[in-house]
C-alpha cells in the first residue's frame, strides 16, 4: 500500500507539473459554449480543431479548454445536438492563450445555408461508457402518463427501468433507487417523488441538462453503488425575458426567464422561476359529488425551481438555486378514521466558478438538502405520527487543471454533514425516537489522459471517510476508450463504489421512505463494477451502443423486514446483511436527428439478491433470488416523425420480462392461534422466493403535437396523447387471500388497465 | 490494414464483442432454494400456568387444494412433550394420545400445567416413520399488578390502563408484547343485529355484513411490540394505556397482556411479513422452528383483565340490548 501511495503521489506531481518547453511553443483556446438564443452555457459540447487532432467537451459548467496547440491556421468545429455546428478559422501565434466563448444557434433556426459538421467527429463518440443524456425536448415530446416526466424518460432507455406504471424510481442495472445518486445542481434529493412515487420532482420547465451515469462512474462522483442522475436547472435567459404556461390534465406549470442588470448586450446576470402545481382539485370534487368512495378530501402538489445566476467578472460566475416541492393529501375512507399526509423536498445550491489563468477551472459549491414527512393516522380516536426527516449540509470544492495537451486533472474535496430524524407516536405515547447523524469527507483526484488521439485513458481513485463507524473506503476508477476507426470506439471501464446509506422503501408509497446509514457494526455497502463497450457511427446519422456490465454487490445493509418493532432494539441488529449481483448486456440503436428520429433498445439483465431467512435451501442457508426488478429482456422503442413543420407524431413501445414473484406451492393454516379470532385461522404459504413471472409487459403510447403561433403572442404546442393505446392489461401484482372453504383465492392488481388520455397546451411568450 | 478494410473489421469487431458481451450473461449462477414438497404441519400453544394444550398435526397441501385440518390431519402418531430441566435432561415426559372425535387433534393422557421459564420439547413419530422435533422455554410469569379506568367511557379522557410487572429476560433481550381485546358480549345468545349496535364506530362503519362476520371481531391483536415501546416505572413495571383503536364493541371486553416465546415471535412476525412486508408479490416463508415439519411449537404468557367500555352516548355498559358471557371465546386450542 505504501508503494501505492508513493508511485500514485509521483504520477501526480508528474502530471501537474506543467511542461515549460510545450508552453513556450503552442498555443491554447479556452472559454463557455452557449446557446445563441437564450445564452444558456451547454453541458459536454463538443469542442473540435479538425485536422488537428485535438478535441474535447465541455464540462459541467460549459467551459473548455485546449492545450498544446501547433501555432498556426487551424478549423474551430463546435457542435451539440439540436444545435447548428459552430465552424472558424483561428489563427493563434505561439505560446498564444486565447479566450473564445461559442455561441451556437439552436438548428430550428437553420436557414437553407449549409451547415458544416464534423466529419466522423460526432459528438456522442465520444460520451464516456455508461453514460447517457437527456434532453428537456425528449422528456416532454414523447408520450407520458398524464404529466412529462425525468425519471420516466430514463427509464426508457436500456437498462434502465421502473418498478411499475405508478411508480418513477429508478432501477438502474440492477440496483435499487437508493444505488442511485440523485443530483440537482450538485445537491442530493433524497425523496425525488411527487405524488407518493408516480412522478419525479423535477419540472421540465426548469431543467437544462439530464446526465446519467448508468455504471462505473468516474472518480468525481460517490457514495452510492449503482448510479448517479445528475440535472441541471436552467441558468435563465441571458438575451430577452421570455416564459412559458403548460395546462395539463394533472398539473399546470409557469416560467419565466430573463436577463438583470448591465446592458442589451452584457447583462449583470440571469434569472428563471419555474413553478408547477396539480390541478385536480375539480376532478376530487366532481367525483365526491358523484358519491364516489375513498376520494380524498384534498390531494395535491407543488414545486418551485429558481436560479439566479452573477456574471462578476469574466473570470467569476455565481449562481443561487432553490427548489422547494410538498405534496398533500387528506383521506378518511371511513367513519372516526383520518390519514393526514405530507412530504417534500427543499434544497438550495450556491454555486461559484472562477477561472485561474487558462489551465485551471475551480468550482466551489454549497449545498443544503432537506426531506420532511409526517405522516399521521387517526383511527378510533388513536392516532399515529411519524416525523422523518433528512438533513444534508454539504461544501464541494472542485479543481480541473490542464497542464498539457494529453492530461486534464480533475481532483476535489466533498465534505458533508447529514442527519437523520425518525419518530414514531403512538396514542400521544413517542415510542421511538431516533436521530443519527454522520459527517463525511471524500477527496478525488482523476486524470484523463490522451497520450494518442486514439487513446484516451482516465484513472482516479476516491477516498472517503465516514464518521460513523469511522470508516475509511478506498475507491479506484479507470477507464479506456480506443478509436478503432473514425467511426467505431472501444471502451472499458472499471470502479470500486461503496455506500454509506440505506433507503427502506415499500415501492408503493414513497412518503414513508426512510434513510439510515452505517455505524459501528453496520459496514458500507461496497461493489466493483465491469464494464465492456463498443460506439459505432452507422452512416450520418445513426449511432449503434452495445455495452456489457457487471456488478457485485457486497455487505447490503436493509432494514430487517422481518423486525416488528424496532423499539429498544440496538442499532446494529435492526438490519439485515446480504449481497448481490447483476450482469447484463444493453443495445441502443439511436437515430437523432431527421425526419424520422428516435431510438431502439434492448436488454438482457439479470440482478439477484441473497438475505437471510429468504429463499433458504434446506439447510436454512440463504440462496440468491430475483428481487421483483429483475428484468430479463426488456426493449423499448421510441419514435418521433415530424410529419409537417407543425406535426408531430410520436410513440414509444415498451416490452418487459414479466417480474418475479413468489408462486405459492403448499400452504396450510393454523386454526386455533390464541390471538386471532376464533372464527379465523392463519393462512401461510410456503414456496420458493420469487420462484414464477408475471406475464410479459407491453404498453404503447401514442402522440401527436401541433406547434403554431397563437394570435400573433405566443408560440404555442397542444399534444394530444393515448397511454396504454391498445389497453393492455398488465399486472402489477398477485395477492392470495384464504377463502371460507379452505381455498386460496387469488387477485390481481393491474396496472395501468386502460388507455388513458392526456391533453396538454404549452405557450411560450 | 487498410482503409478499406476498415469498415468490415467494425462489422466484424461489433459482431465478436456483442456475442461475447451476451456470452457473459449465460455465466450466471442458478438459484438452488429447496422446493417444497408436502410436511408436517404441527400447531400447539403452550400457556404458562395453564394445562398443557393439545397438539394438532395434519399436512400441507398442494396450492390448489383446500386445506381442511380434519381431511389432512396426521393420524395414529406418537407424540410426547418432554419437560426438560436447565442442563437439558428430560425431568418428565407427558404422552398425548390422539382424540378419537377430532382426527389429528392430540391431547395428554394426564393433566399437567405448563412451567413458566421452563423448556419443554415436544417429539412426534408418525406411523411412515417421520419424526418431528421442536422446543419451547416458555415466557413469564406475566402480573398485571394495577388496573386504572377499568369503566371507561368511549374516547374519553381516562384510557383504561395496566401496570405490569414482567418476565425477567436474560442478557440484553427484551419482552415482546401482543395484547387482545376480546368482547365479552354474549355472541351466541344475541342477534347480530344487536351486535352490530355494539360496534364502536370505526368497526361500524368498516363492517361489511356481505363479507364479514361479526366472530370475526370479537378479538383484536396489536401485532408485536417490544417492551423497549414503554417507559419502566420506578418500581421496574411499565404501564400500557388501552388505545381506542383496539376496542371493536362496546360493554365488557377482556384484556389480554401476552408474552411470546421466540418460536411464537419468528413465526407471527414472519407470517405477518408474508401478508405485505415485502414489495407487492414477494413473499418469504414463515421462520420456523420444527425439525422434521413445518408450523408452531410455541408459548406464552398471559395476564387478563376485565375492563367495561361506555358508549359516550349511551348509560350504562354501553351495548344495552346485548348481555355479556363472562367466558372468553377461548383460551389453548
Amino acid at each position: 500500500m505504501v508503494r501505492f501511495h508513493f508511485c500514485l503521489i509521483a504520477l501526480l506531481a508528474a502530471l501537474l507539473l506543467p511542461s515549460p518547453v510545450l508552453a513556450q511553443e503552442t498555443a491554447s483556446i479556452r472559454g463557455y459554449v452557449r446557446d445563441a438564443s437564450t445564452g444558456e452555457t451547454l453541458l459536454q459540447a463538443n469542442v473540435l480543431l479538425q485536422g488537428a487532432g485535438k478535441g474535447t467537451a465541455t464540462n459541467n459548467s460549459g467551459y473548455y479548454t485546449l492545450q498544446g496547440i501547433e501555432p498556426g491556421t487551424h478549423v474551430l468545429l463546435v457542435s451539440y445536438v439540436g444545435f447548428q455546428t459552430y465552424t472558424e478559422k483561428i489563427t493563434l501565434e505561439p505560446g498564444e492563450e486565447r479566450r473564445l466563448d461559442v455561441e451556437l444557434p439552436p438548428a430550428e433556426l437553420e436557414a437553407d445555408e449549409v451547415v458544416v459538421t464534423g466529419e466522423g467527429e460526432n459528438e456522442e463518440i465520444e460520451r464516456q461508457i455508461g453514460t447517457d443524456r437527456l434532453s428537456t425536448a425528449a422528456i416532454t415530446e414523447l408520450p407520458s402518463v398524464l404529466q412529462p416526466d425525468v425519471f420516466r424518460s430514463l427509464s426508457l432507455l436500456p437498462g434502465v427501468s421502473t418498478a411499475s406504471d405508478y411508480s418513477s424510481n429508478l432501477y438502474i442495472r440492477g440496483g435499487s433507487p437508493d444505488q442511485t445518486l440523485v443530483l440537482l445542481d450538485g445537491t442530493t434529493v433524497y425523496n425525488p417523488t411527487h405524488f407518493f412515487g408516480f412522478f419525479s420532482t423535477f419540472n421540465p420547465d426548469a431543467i437544462k441538462d439530464v446526465q446519467l451515469y448508468k455504471g462505473a462512474y468516474p472518480a468525481k462522483y460517490g457514495g452510492r453503488l449503482g448510479s448517479v442522475v445528475s440535472i441541471y436547472n436552467k441558468d435563465g435567459n441571458r438575451r430577452e425575458t421570455t416564459g412559458g404556461l403548460s395546462l395539463g390534465l394533472l398539473a399546470s406549470r409557469a416560467y419565466v426567464e430573463g436577463p438583470y442588470g448591465g446592458s442589451d448586450e452584457d447583462p449583470a446576470g440571469s434569472y428563471m422561476v419555474a413553478v408547477r402545481r396539480s390541478t385536480l382539485e375539480p376532478v376530487l370534487a366532481a367525483l365526491r359529488s358523484a358519491g364516489g368512495d375513498g376520494i380524498p378530501e384534498s390531494f395535491s402538489f407543488y414545486d418551485v425551481n429558481a436560479k439566479v445566476n452573477y456574471e462578476a467578472s469574466p473570470n467569476d460566475k455565481l449562481s443561487l438555486s432553490f427548489y422547494g416541492g410538498q405534496d398533500f393529501l387528506v383521506i378518511g375512507p371511513q367513519e372516526d378514521s383520518q390519514f393526514d399526509v405530507n412530504y417534500g423536498n427543499q434544497t438550495v445550491s450556491a454555486d461559484w466558478t472562477h477561472l485561474f489563468g487558462d489551465r485551471v477551472f475551480s468550482t466551489v459549491t454549497l449545498t443544503g438538502s432537506r426531506y420532511r414527512s409526517s405522516p399521521t393516522a387517526n383511527l378510533a380516536g388513536t392516532q399515529f405520527v411519524q416525523e422523518n426527516g433528512v438533513n444534508d449540509l454539504s461544501l464541494n470544492a472542485d479543481l480541473e487543471y490542464t497542464p498539457n495537451e494529453q492530461h486534464t486533472v480533475e481532483s476535489g474535496l466533498q465534505a458533508s454533514t447529514m442527519a437523520f430524524e425518525l419518530t414514531n407516536t403512538f396514542d400521544d405515547n413517542t415510542i421511538f425516537d431516533q436521530r443519527i447523524s454522520g459527517r463525511r469527507v471524500a477527496l478525488y483526484v482523476q486524470d484523463t489522459y490522451q497520450p494518442t488521439s486514439a487513446w484516451t485513458l482516465k484513472g482516479g481513485v476516491r477516498g472517503t471517510y465516514f464518521s460513523r463507524g469511522n470508516f475509511w473506503r478506498l475507491a479506484p476508477r479507470l477507464s479506456v476508450d480506443y478509436n478503432l476507426t473514425s467511426d467505431v470506439q472501444l471502451q472499458a471501464a472499471y470502479g470500486r463504489y461503496h455506500q454509506f446509506l440505506t433507503l427502506e422503501t415499500s415501492q408503493l408509497f414513497t412518503a414513508f421512505d426512510t434513510w439510515l446509514m452505517a455505524n459501528e457494526g453496520v459496514p458500507p455497502s461496497s461493489s466493483d463494477q465491469v464494464a465492456l463497450g463498443v460506439k459505432a457511427s452507422l452512416g450520418a446519422d445513426w449511432q449503434l451502443e452495445v455495452e456489457g456490465y457487471g456488478r457485485t454487490m457486497r455487505d447490503l445493509f436493509e432494514q430487517d423486514p422481518f423486525l416488528p418493532d424496532n423499539a429498544g432494539v440496538p442499532y446494529p441488529e435492526r438490519f439485515h446483511f446480504g449481497d448481490g449481483r447483476a450482469y447484463g448486456v444493453e443495445v441502443l440503436l439511436r437515430r437523432k436527428e431527421g425526419t424520422l428520429n428516435g431510438f431502439l433498445s434492448y436488454t438482457l439483465g439479470r440482478t439477484e439478491r441473497r438475505f437471510p431467512n429468504i429463499n433458504t435451501n434446506e439447510s436454512g442457508e440463504p440462496q440468491y433470488y430475483p428481487p421483483n426488478y429483475d428484468r430479463t429482456h426488456s426493449l423499448t422503442l421510441a419514435a418521433n416523425y415530424e410529419v409537417t413543420d407543425q406535426w408531430r407524431l410520436t410513440s414509444t413501445f415498451n416490452y418487459n420480462t414479466g417480474k418475479a414473484y413468489t408462486k405459492p406451492k403448499e400452504r396450510y393454516e393454523l386454526v386455533g392461534d390464541p390471538f386471532q379470532p376464533q372464527v379465523e385461522s392463519r393462512n401461510v404459504l410456503v414456496s420458493p422466493f420469487n420462484n414464477a413471472r408475471l406475464p410479459a409487459y407491453h404498453r404503447l403510447d401514442l402522440g401527436v403535437a401541433r406547434t403554431g403561433r397563437l394570435f400573433g403572442v405566443a408560440d404555442y404546442e397542444l399534444q394530444v396523447q393515448a397511454i396504454n393505446a391498445y389497453s393492455r392489461r398488465n399486472i402489477w401484482f398477485y395477492q392470495y387471500t384464504s377463502e371460507s372453504d379452505g381455498t386460496l383465492d387469488r387477485t390481481e392488481t393491474p396496472q395501468i388497465p386502460y388507455p388513458i388520455p392526456n391533453l396538454s397546451l404549452s405557450l411560450t411568450f | 490494414m487498410n482503409e478499406a478494410s476498415l469498415p468490415a473489421v467494425s462489422i466484424r469487431s461489433l459482431i465478436l464483442l456483442t456475442t461475447f458481451l451476451l456470452g457473459i450473461n449465460l455465466l450466471g449462477c442458478d438459484t438452488t432454494a429447496t422446493e417444497p414438497s408436502t410436511e408436517i404441519v404441527v400447531e400447539a400453544y403452550l400457556q404458562a400456568g395453564a394445562t398443557l394444550p393439545p397438539v394438532r398435526l395434519s399436512r400441507t397441501v398442494s396450492v390448489n387444494e383446500p386445506y381442511d385440518p380434519t381431511a389432512n390431519a396426521v393420524r395414529d402418531a406418537e407424540v410426547r412433550v418432554q419437560q426438560l430441566t436447565s442442563d437439558s435432561t428430560v425431568a418428565a415426559t407427558i404422552s398425548y394420545s390422539e382424540r378419537d372425535s377430532v382426527p389429528g387433534l392430540y391431547t395428554p393422557d394426564v393433566a399437567s400445567l405448563v412451567q413458566p421459564q421452563t423448556t419443554y420439547r415436544l417429539q412426534v413419530q408418525t406411523n411412515d416413520e417421520a419424526s418431528l422435533t421442536s422446543t419451547t422455554t416458555v415466557p413469564g410469569p406475566i402480573e398485571v399488578v394495577e388496573t386504572r379506568n377499568d369503566t371507561a367511557a368511549y374516547q374519553g379522557p381516562n384510557q383504561p390502563a395496566f401496570t405490569v410487572d414482567l418476565p425477567r429476560r436474560g442478557g440484553n433481550s427484551q419482552n415482546v408484547f401482543t395484547f387482545t381485546t376480546v368482547s365479552l358480549l354474549d355472541f351466541q345468545n344475541t342477534p347480530d343485529s344487536t351486535l352490530r349496535q355494539a360496534l364502536t364506530p370505526f368497526y361500524a362503519d368498516g363492517f361489511d355484513p356481505e363479507e364479514d362476520s361479526l366472530a370475526s371481531l370479537r378479538t383484536t391483536s396489536s401485532g408485536l411490540l417490544n417492551e423497549g415501546n414503554f417507559e419502566r416505572n420506578a418500581d421496574d413495571t411499565i404501564t400500557i394505556d388501552l388505545p381506542w383503536l383496539a376496542v371493536a364493541f362496546f360493554g365488557p371486553n377482556e384484556i389480554g397482556v401476552n408474552v411470546v416465546d421466540d418460536n411464537y415471535y419468528d413465526f407471527l412476525r414472519s407470517q405477518q411479513v408474508q401478508q405485505g412486508g415485502f414489495a407487492p408479490g414477494e413473499i418469504p416463508n414463515v421462520i420456523e422452528h420444527v425439525d422434521g415439519g413445518t408450523g408452531i411449537f410455541g408459548s406464552y404468557a398471559q395476564a387478563v383483565r376485565p375492563v367495561l367500555i361506555q358508549s359516550p352516548n349511551r348509560t350504562g355498559n354501553g351495548a344495552t340490548e346485548a348481555s355479556s358471557s363472562r367466558t372468553p371465546p377461548h383460551g389453548s386450542p
